[in-house]
């Protein structure tokens, strides 16, 4: 059991039950887009997109938290940022071809799905088999490195056979 | 009253010693549907003054066009359909009696465990009241049909058929609002057993035939509903017996139980003391109200009564907006101590009421649903998963929800109640 854990964890990739349905497990560290990754504060997040198109800071009905959404490149990408300025949430990043990368796996934002099968066979499959059943992506279970928070959850969602967005999800 | 037999009924009664002529003269209204000489229907001569079988004078003359009604089965078939004014001594419509008649022995079948109920007084019987009371509840409109609706069988075919039903085999469907009213109604349908026939065992199966149809404003339709089934009608906090904890989101930052969540920053010890020492717990999170699983455009009913304290509808649903509650109802409640108490729904499809109203316990008062940030964003991923969509539910002392210090646990306002993992300890 040891080895096997130690396995999946060389690998960067491991795979969780929930429900009995199989999803890949990455840690939330692991996921960059176009160079920025959850936890990055505002300015190095601006660098890699430029200049939002949008801002807006409120307080969080639900935390009663200080927040701050930017929007890049029209409305295709939304960020949200915690009271501390740091990567909080994707809440969708749909611009075409900024590059993706999860646990050294990289691939595009418009990208074929069949990179997907490769990169998360678990995670694909579930999506093969929900489809029908209004599946929109691939799920990936995140966890962070210290292995106590149960982690910040991804989607990369697909349309007609591409991928369409990633976003991360902090469900409340 | 002498006697009563509606039009086209297989059922009547006689009053005290009846004689042959008020045998006969109800039948005639039974099953013959011939109507009084005298009704302004087919009027032919006044009151008394014939001695026609359908006079009052005691003759038993029958005259050729009602032997030719008799003899003519077309003649009775829609007789349903007809004004119900004729075959009795008063106006026929169902009386608020007959119609609490109607759901009392539904409600005694359902309380003695009955399958099958006969209910053939009733055939072809209609009426609908106001303000009918059914302790707590005013039902203020309450409309029965019997043998009614799309598919009904011909009254000739009905002579052969007792109007059973098994009492706790009905549907519901929301339906349009009878004529001249307004507002969200619902219609309980039963469906007609008929006897099975030989070779088959004695017995009756479900037909497609309505037998009986109620109509009831929404508001209260679950209070009907557990009034026929002989269930406790649903007293303060019962709304939400046997509900489920949606648990705490992935990251432990929301959800589930009013309380502390886990962070990755800290165990968050002192969740007791967040509202009364604000500030004091840096880096902790805390969960302000009780997740309560509900999928979208469930009717929600408060778990107090009271009157509406303000609402918020101005949020989509389905559409996605970062950090927000969505569309909200507060209500505030005088508790028995006199003291006063605000809860919140939120993330709410739906809000019927308005600020100012009056609100009693089973009342429905909107829909849940997946306004704010339980909604769908542009890229088709939804802030809340289908599977964890619920109604956030917060209770403050003081009326002040967000950033207020007065906030207590909602759930000591709900009859079940759950530990601080989301497990439920009692079921009262």
């Amino acid at each position: 059991m040891i080895i096997s854990a130690l396995f999946f964890s060389l690998q960067g990739i491991s795979q969780t039950k929930r429900d009995s349905i199989v999803y890949d497990t990455i840690f939330i560290s692991e996921l960059s887009i176009n160079g920025f990754s959850l936890g990055d504060d505002s300015r190095s997040v601006i660098k890699a997109l430029g200049k939002p198109t949008y801002f807006y800071k409120g307080i969080s009905e639900i935390s009663e938290e200080e927040f701050s959404i930017y929007k890049f490149l029209g409305d295709s990408v939304s960020l949200l940022f915690d009271s501390e300025n740091k990567l909080y949430r994707i809440e969708y990043f749909m611009a075409k071809g900024n590059v993706v990368e999860i646990c050294k796996k990289r691939f595009l934002i418009g990208d074929d799905v069949g990179k997907l099968e490769e990169f998360f066979p678990n995670s694909f499959n579930t999506y093969m088999m929900m489809k029908d059943k209004g599946a929109v992506g691939l799920f990936l279970k995140g966890k962070s490195d210290d292995g106590f928070v149960i982690g910040i959850d991804f989607n990369i969602v697909i349309k007609n056979d591409q991928i369409y967005s990633v976003s991360s999800v902090e469900e409340f | 009253m002498a006697g009563y037999m509606p039009l086209q009924r297989q059922v009547g009664f006689i009053y005290d010693n009846p004689n042959l002529f008020i045998i006969a003269h109800e039948l005639g209204h039974g099953a013959f549907n011939l109507r009084h000489t005298f009704s302004p229907e087919s009027f032919i001569a006044a009151e008394r003054t014939t001695q026609n079988l359908m006079d009052y004078a005691g003759g038993t003359e029958l005259w050729k066009h009602q032997w030719e009604q008799i003899r003519d089965p077309q003649n009775i078939w829609f007789a349903w359909a007809q004004e119900e004014g004729e075959g009795e001594m008063m106006d026929f419509n169902m009386s608020e009696e007959m119609i609490l008649d109607l759901l009392k022995s539904i409600r005694k079948a359902n309380a003695n465990s009955k399958d099958e109920l006969d209910l053939s007084f009733f055939q072809l019987s209609k009426g609908s009241k106001l303000d009918v009371e059914i302790e707590p509840a005013t039902f203020w409109y309450l409309g029965i049909s019997t043998n009614s609706g799309e598919k009904v069988l011909s009254s000739s075919e009905l002579s052969f058929h007792p109007l059973m039903i098994n009492p706790s085999d009905f549907s519901k469907v929301n339906c349009e609002a009878p004529k001249g009213l307004d507002g969200r109604f619902m219609k309980f349908t039963f469906k007609l057993y008929s006897p099975t026939l030989p070779p088959r065992n004695p017995g009756y199966y479900k037909t497609e035939f309505n037998a009986i149809e109620i109509t009831v404003n929404s508001e209260w339709e679950y209070y009907l509903e557990a009034y026929l089934l002989n269930k406790e009608i649903p007293k303060p906090g019962d709304q939400f017996v046997n509900m489920e904890i949606v648990p705490s989101g992935t990251h432990g930052r929301h959800g589930g139980v009013f309380g502390c969540t886990r962070t990755s920053k800290t165990n968050c010890s002192n969740y007791d003391n967040k509202y009364e020492n604000p500030g004091i717990q840096s880096g902790t999170q805390f969960h302000s109200g009780v997740d309560v699983r509900a999928s979208v455009n469930t009717p929600l009913r408060p778990a107090l009564a009271g009157i509406v304290f303000s609402v918020t509808e101005t949020f989509t649903p389905g559409v996605y907006v970062s950090e927000s509650l969505g569309n909200k109802i507060i209500i505030r409640s005088t508790l028995d101590d006199g003291r006063d108490v605000y809860i919140m729904y939120c993330y709410l499809n739906e809000v019927n009421v308005n600020v100012g109203d009056t609100i009693k316990v089973g009342q429905i008062i909107g829909l849940t649903g997946d306004t704010g940030n339980a909604g769908v964003r542009p890229d088709g991923t939804r802030g809340c998963s289908l599977e964890r969509l619920h109604v956030h539910i917060e209770a403050t002392r003081d009326g002040v929800f967000f950033g207020g210090a007065a906030r207590i646990d909602p759930s000591m306002f709900i009859t079940t109640k759950f530990d601080r993992n989301g497990n439920q300890i009692n079921d009262n």
